[in-house]
């Protein structure tokens, strides 16, 4: 391949996108097991599976706008809101049973008063649990944390397309830097966290970290991909 | 498998994503047998039996439901390259296994709530999360007769199951339509728009549920902090 300035951007670009990828877990309210028998905060399932589930969404709100235009705002733009969507779908049809079938109030453990609601949440903390459900700072985390997944999906997504013309070649690649980083944070919190109100979050600098090395391992990697010819695309 | 059927040899896209979809069930009829019977087999100290209806019962039930849920999603991955326009950049395969890990992750965070909160543990009080002291406690009783995971399963599969579809449903068609209805080309900026006004809106239905559960069931009667409610 041609090294010129412009591989520079898309390195930095991939780069910058494994990173929203990295620090866009952090915001994700996930609970793990405990969380699906309502006995902690969030969404009861895994990370990575969570943030994947999102972030891959936006990849194909992206891949499609992606199709008809080169300007990277629309693109990043509709990968952010393909995420949020899903991510909102997932905890809004959760809250119904939180609400309505397992029969909780939403309420954190980590704080005492919801720091957008101004609700008070210990006297809601049903006893012997960390909290349930999914109060409204956390679903509001949930959506930013959404939002940047998608737009770091996105954004590894579009310079590889740049770079090989081949959607499908690209988004699998995009899929690979998107769980790599999502696991590297996903260990940062240890597989739980509430949001950005939680204490865990501040641990955000070590995933930094650990993103930008392997987001830039990995980005040197990717933009060598040559373009190949393609015998059975649609 | 119904990508290469479709575009190797040009088989009728339904029949292709029929065929496609009977292969993953047979797989999954491989994995599901082997779970069971090895999950059983290798921990024999426990001394859990292994009921043998459950392989001429459950498994091919198992596998309808995997031959359903592979054929949706095929489906919609057809409808997405094939009809929808403008027509999907990424092949087949690579749509079937996005929608695939997001319906993975929302049957995990939906359905397993319903599975766990609701149905596995029915030993606390209405209205509240569960304690964790009764976390060993779970419910061996049914209505008639002992209750064994299978019968948790067959029960959730009635609402935990749809709600995982309703979330997937809202997912899928909320994502689409807004690039459907509005031209991403002359037309980007107002599907974006309608992204974000779902995004909010949804928001707010939240916030509705976090209100009427909280005047639902309540501050907590042995709650003795100073924070009030």
């Amino acid at each position: 391949m041609n090294f010129g300035p412009e591989t520079i951007v898309y390195l930095l670009e991939i780069i910058v996108g494994g990173l929203l990828v990295g620090i866009g877990v952090h915001f994700v309210p996930v609970g793990g097991a405990p969380a699906a028998m309502a006995q902690a905060t969030g969404i009861g399932t895994g990370t990575v599976q969570l943030a994947a589930g999102s972030g891959l969404t936006g990849l194909l709100a992206a891949g499609l706008m992606m199709s008809v235009t080169d300007n990277i705002w629309p693109i990043l733009a509709t990968g952010a809101v393909g995420a949020m969507i899903m991510m909102d779908a997932t905890m809004l049809t959760g809250s119904w049973i939180y609400a309505y079938a397992v029969g909780a109030p939403f309420a954190s453990a980590k704080v005492n008063y919801d720091p957008i609601t101004k609700f008070s949440q210990p006297p809601y903390v049903a006893p012997g649990t960390v909290g349930q459900g999914i109060p409204t700072v956390c679903f509001v985390s949930g959506t930013i944390g959404a939002a940047m997944g998608g737009i770091g999906g996105a954004m590894i997504y579009y310079p590889l397309v740049l770079i090989n013309g081949n959607p499908a070649e690209s988004a699998i690649f995009a899929i690979g830097i998107f769980f790599v980083n999502a696991v590297l944070a996903s260990w940062n919190i240890q597989g739980t966290i509430e949001g950005f109100h939680d204490p865990k979050f501040k641990k955000w600098p070590k995933a930094f970290k650990s993103c930008l090395v392997a987001s830039a391992i990995l980005a040197l990697v990717a933009v060598l991909i040559i373009p190949v010819a393609t015998s059975g695309g649609v | 498998m119904a990508y290469v059927m479709i575009t190797a040899y040009g088989m009728p896209l339904i029949f292709a994503a029929a065929a496609g979809a009977a292969l993953a069930a047979l797989f999954d009829g491989v994995m599901a047998t082997s779970a069971y019977l090895g999950r059983s087999a290798s921990q024999a100290r426990f001394n859990q039996w292994i009921y043998l209806d459950i392989l001429r019962y459950t498994t091919p039930s198992i596998m309808a439901h995997v031959w359903i849920t592979s054929f949706c999603i095929v489906t919609v991955s057809i409808i997405q390259v094939y009809l929808l326009t403008p027509h999907h950049p990424f092949p087949i395969p690579v749509i079937a296994l996005v929608w695939g890990l997001t319906v993975g992750a929302i049957g995990s965070s939906v359905g397993d709530i319903h599975y766990g909160g609701e149905r596995e543990f029915q030993w606390r009080l209405f209205g509240q999360g569960l304690n964790t002291m009764l976390s060993g406690q779970i419910v061996r009783k049914a209505e008639a007769g002992l209750r064994n995971s299978i019968d948790n399963a067959w029960f959730c599969a009635k609402f935990g199951g749809p709600c995982t579809g309703m979330g997937f449903g809202l997912t899928v068609f909320l994502d689409n339509w807004r690039t459907a209805v509005f031209d991403p080309v002359t037309q980007a900026a107002a599907a974006i728009a309608m992204g974000l006004f779902f995004v909010i809106t949804m928001n707010c239905y939240n916030f509705y549920c976090e209100l009427s559960a909280r005047r639902k069931y309540g501050p907590y009667p042995g709650y003795k902090g100073d924070i009030a409610a």
